[in-house]
């Protein structure tokens, strides 16, 4: 009976103790990883106010980062430890070994972006957040890999220099004039989705029409004349664009904005030339209607509804019978044919 | 030199820069352009306006418009089924027939072959005769109806269907195609959730796959025949007018279709929400309607959707017979059904009936010949043709009356898929997750809603 007992006992402490170890090595891993996260956050904070040609002083980064104190000083001696940073006058300073691994990580966060809007079918608003949490260490979102396409979907160049812009609520005079849309700012999230909403993205240009006090009235590429808030139009970036392609396209556009319509719009029998598709059109849905022939200067024409009402409706194009719903449809214009 | 080189780069990756996202299209609109121009010179497109294809846009209008669009869906629905299980109940006797003769062939030779008794009991008993029933009562439905569907759909019916219905669809955040993997779902579930794969999307296809259950297969008409029938009929009605009976019959299968049909959207509303965050597309090519290719039909129907179901099925019979021999040696099943049926009351059932239901994981053919077997406290499993006989087994042995009879329906609709189902949403999903979830979701809805109804609505019912 005792040893019985002193056997169940020992069994049962070892199994405690066994599992009190792997709890410890657990919470070791979890620490290790949060401290890594916010090494890495804080410098890529760092980058950023060095290139908003900011100073950083340590209750600058104990506000970023929200940490307790004693934490945070654990995390920025590693960093100090490791190079990444220094002191200088009390002021936190990246050094060059730091900015390239902060460069490293911006570089991961745009080419998990780039992979997420290529090829899932994750809508465009959660985007940056998901990169945002998985552009540390191990993440298992592969990064996308052409190296041709070297543009994240915001507009920001995925390695390298940007091309220089400004906010599009920085033009204060000269109408009339052509930009081009250089990078479009993800957060709030609210501005963004309502950005997305008016179909604005990087590549496209606009024109801009007038300047109100509390917006702008703009004419965009695809023919569609918007008004812009003060408010979405500082997270819009641009840089001017002096091309004579582009002029004529626009003095073409203006001469035949009553013939402009998205696919939706248009009414059954009534035959359009495609002069456009919308850039938040992504991945496999692009993919399939490139194969079907939505693409520029192709003939379609509305044939008929459905039995509930005219979402979806059916499409000719190119001799093939497609149905689109409205929300798609929405996004690829058109010129009516006379 | 290197100078050169680094200029080039630079002016290439300026290039890649300015061009970045246009690139593509721009390969894509210069081939279809080039396409085009050579199609104009060799091609000689006409806008043809001879009869057929007036006929054909007539047709066409016809069937997307308000009458036609109804009566596409209600004909094909009832014509599809209606064939199915008048056909398949000959085959399947026959089927029983030679599977008997091969029975007692097996036996011969494991006799002459001196195997030892429980081991030919175990092979006979457990193995064959549990593969043996789930392909005679599951092969016949299949080839029968797979073909019909798979006719309709080569003739260009099923997209037009799909087109018609995608509204409903939409507004509970699901695809449009899905009114189409849910009459394959009619068929069988497990074709069902193969046939998902026409939904690009990953979210709808997702939504499409957990909730395709909610239809009841093949396997599933016959229960629900029987008891509204036997049940249903009798409860509601005194006079024997065979007329009479048979219309409420088929109101009772309609109303179980409808309750499937109400599961589907409420469930994909609920899923569509939860999954929130994947935005979806709807892309849905519409076939000119053609001559159906005979060769064609019986190939994709018959190895592609049936055989590819039916092998599944027999991998998953094996062991659910082997379960039923092992409680039969043991005498175990009076035990089972006390333990089941004190759980089973909750509910309006009984544990008779649990207990059928885990036998017949593999098929839900295989529910009635189990209840049959548990009832009688016989050793294999009962196929009755007496629809008299069944119902005095039933009244008698199992005390059922109406209630328990709508409890049974409304499970037979709601409860967990059949292990065919559950290792195809394994193998389409590739996620254990979402198997689990496939399963355990569906007996969660079945035993919730039939715990509401049963002792909210049924037990007040006199």
């Amino acid at each position: 009976m005792h040893t019985e007992e002193i056997l169940l006992v020992t069994a049962l402490g070892s199994v405690l103790i066994l599992f009190l170890i792997k709890l410890k090595n657990v919470m070791k891993k979890a620490e290790e990883k949060l401290i890594n996260e916010k090494k890495e956050d804080i410098l890529k904070f760092l980058y950023k106010q060095l290139q908003e040609n900011k100073i950083t002083t340590f209750s600058d980064l104990q506000l970023f980062s929200n940490l307790k104190p004693d934490r945070l000083i654990k995390i920025v001696h590693i960093l100090l430890r490791e190079k990444k940073i220094k002191y200088d006058n009390e002021n936190v300073k990246l050094t060059s070994e730091g900015i390239q691994k902060a460069e490293k990580i911006i570089e991961k966060h745009r080419k998990i972006e780039k992979y997420l809007f290529e090829n899932t079918s994750i809508s465009i608003e959660e985007i940056h957040s998901i990169a945002e949490k998985e552009e540390h260490a191990e993440t298992k979102i592969p990064e996308h890999q052409n190296s041709y396409e070297c543009v994240d979907p915001h507009g920001d160049v995925i390695k390298g220099n940007s091309i220089p812009y400004k906010s599009l609520l920085s033009v204060i005079h000269c109408p009339e004039k052509i930009y081009k849309i250089i990078h479009i700012e993800d957060e709030p999230k609210e501005i963004y989705a309502k950005i997305v909403k008016m179909d604005l993205a990087p590549f496209e240009y606009i024109k801009i029409i007038q300047l109100k006090d509390k917006s702008i009235d703009i004419l965009t590429n695809k023919g569609q004349k918007l008004e812009i808030d003060i408010i979405t139009a500082n997270n819009i970036f641009i840089a001017e664009e002096k091309d004579e392609n582009i002029e004529k396209l626009f003095e073409e556009i203006e001469k035949k904005i009553s013939q402009i319509s998205t696919l939706d719009k248009l009414k059954i029998k009534e035959k359009a030339k495609i002069i456009g598709i919308s850039f938040y059109i992504r991945g496999e849905e692009k993919r399939r209607l490139l194969e079907l022939g939505f693409v520029k200067n192709s003939i379609v024409e509305p044939l008929y509804n459905n039995m509930l009402g005219d979402d979806p409706r059916v499409y000719k194009i190119k001799n093939t019978m497609i149905a689109l719903r409205k929300e798609q449809a929405q996004k690829i214009y058109v010129e009516k044919l006379v | 030199m290197q100078k050169d080189f680094e200029e080039i780069i630079k002016k290439v990756d300026n290039y890649r820069i300015k061009y970045n996202n246009t690139f593509r299209d721009k390969i894509i609109e210069d081939m279809h352009n080039q396409i085009s121009d050579i199609l104009t010179d060799i091609v000689d497109y006409q806008e043809t306006n001879d009869l057929i294809s007036k006929l054909e846009k007539y047709v066409d209008l016809f069937l997307t418009s308000k009458i036609g669009g109804i009566i596409l869906l209600i004909s094909f629905l009832s014509i599809a089924l209606w064939i199915t299980l008048t056909g398949a109940g000959y085959i399947s006797s026959f089927l029983s027939l030679i599977f008997e003769r091969i029975e007692v062939f097996l036996r011969n030779i494991l006799a002459v072959l001196k195997v030892h008794d429980l081991l030919i009991s175990f092979l006979i008993d457990g193995v064959y005769k549990g593969v043996a029933i789930v392909v005679a009562v599951m092969l016949p439905p299949m080839a029968i109806f797979f073909p019909l569907f798979t006719f309709l759909e080569d003739l260009g019916l099923l997209p037009r269907i799909a087109l018609n219905m995608d509204k409903i669809f939409k507004s509970v955040g699901a695809h449009g195609n899905q009114a189409l993997t849910m009459i394959v779902g009619f068929g069988c579930n497990a074709a069902g959730v193969v046939s998902t794969r026409i939904i690009k999307s990953p979210k709808e296809r997702l939504i499409a796959i957990l909730t395709n259950n909610f239809m009841p297969c093949n396997g599933r008409w016959p229960l629900l025949i029987m008891i509204s029938i036997l049940f249903l009929v009798p409860a509601i009605t005194n006079s024997s007018n065979p007329l009479l009976g048979s219309i409420i019959a088929s109101l009772a299968l309609v109303s179980s279709v409808i309750i499937g049909l109400g599961f589907t959207l409420v469930v994909s509303l609920g899923l569509s929400k939860a999954l929130k965050s994947y935005s979806s597309f709807y892309i849905l090519e519409i076939p000119p309607f053609r001559k159906p290719n005979l060769l064609r039909i019986i190939y994709t129907s018959i190895i592609d959707r049936t055989l590819f179901v039916l092998s599944r099925a027999v991998y998953m019979a094996i062991p659910a017979g082997i379960f039923v021999w092992i409680i039969n040696q043991l005498n175990l099943s009076q035990t089972l059904i006390a333990f089941f049926d004190p759980f089973g009351k909750l509910f309006g059932l009984d544990g008779t009936i649990i207990l059928a239901y885990i036998i017949a994981l593999p098929a839900n053919e295989i529910v009635i010949p189990a209840l049959m077997m548990l009832y009688t406290g016989s050793k294999n499993f009962m196929e009755i043709e007496e629809l008299q006989s069944i119902y005095q087994i039933l009244t008698v042995y199992g005390n059922w009356d109406w209630k328990t009879g709508v409890c049974v329906m409304l499970f037979s609709i709601l409860h967990n898929p059949c292990s065919t189902t559950i290792l195809t949403i394994y193998r389409e999903t590739n996620s254990l997750k979402w198997t689990v979830i496939a399963t355990i979701m569906p007996l969660i809805i079945a035993f919730s809603t039939l715990f509401l109804v049963h002792n909210l609505v049924l037990k007040n019912i006199h």
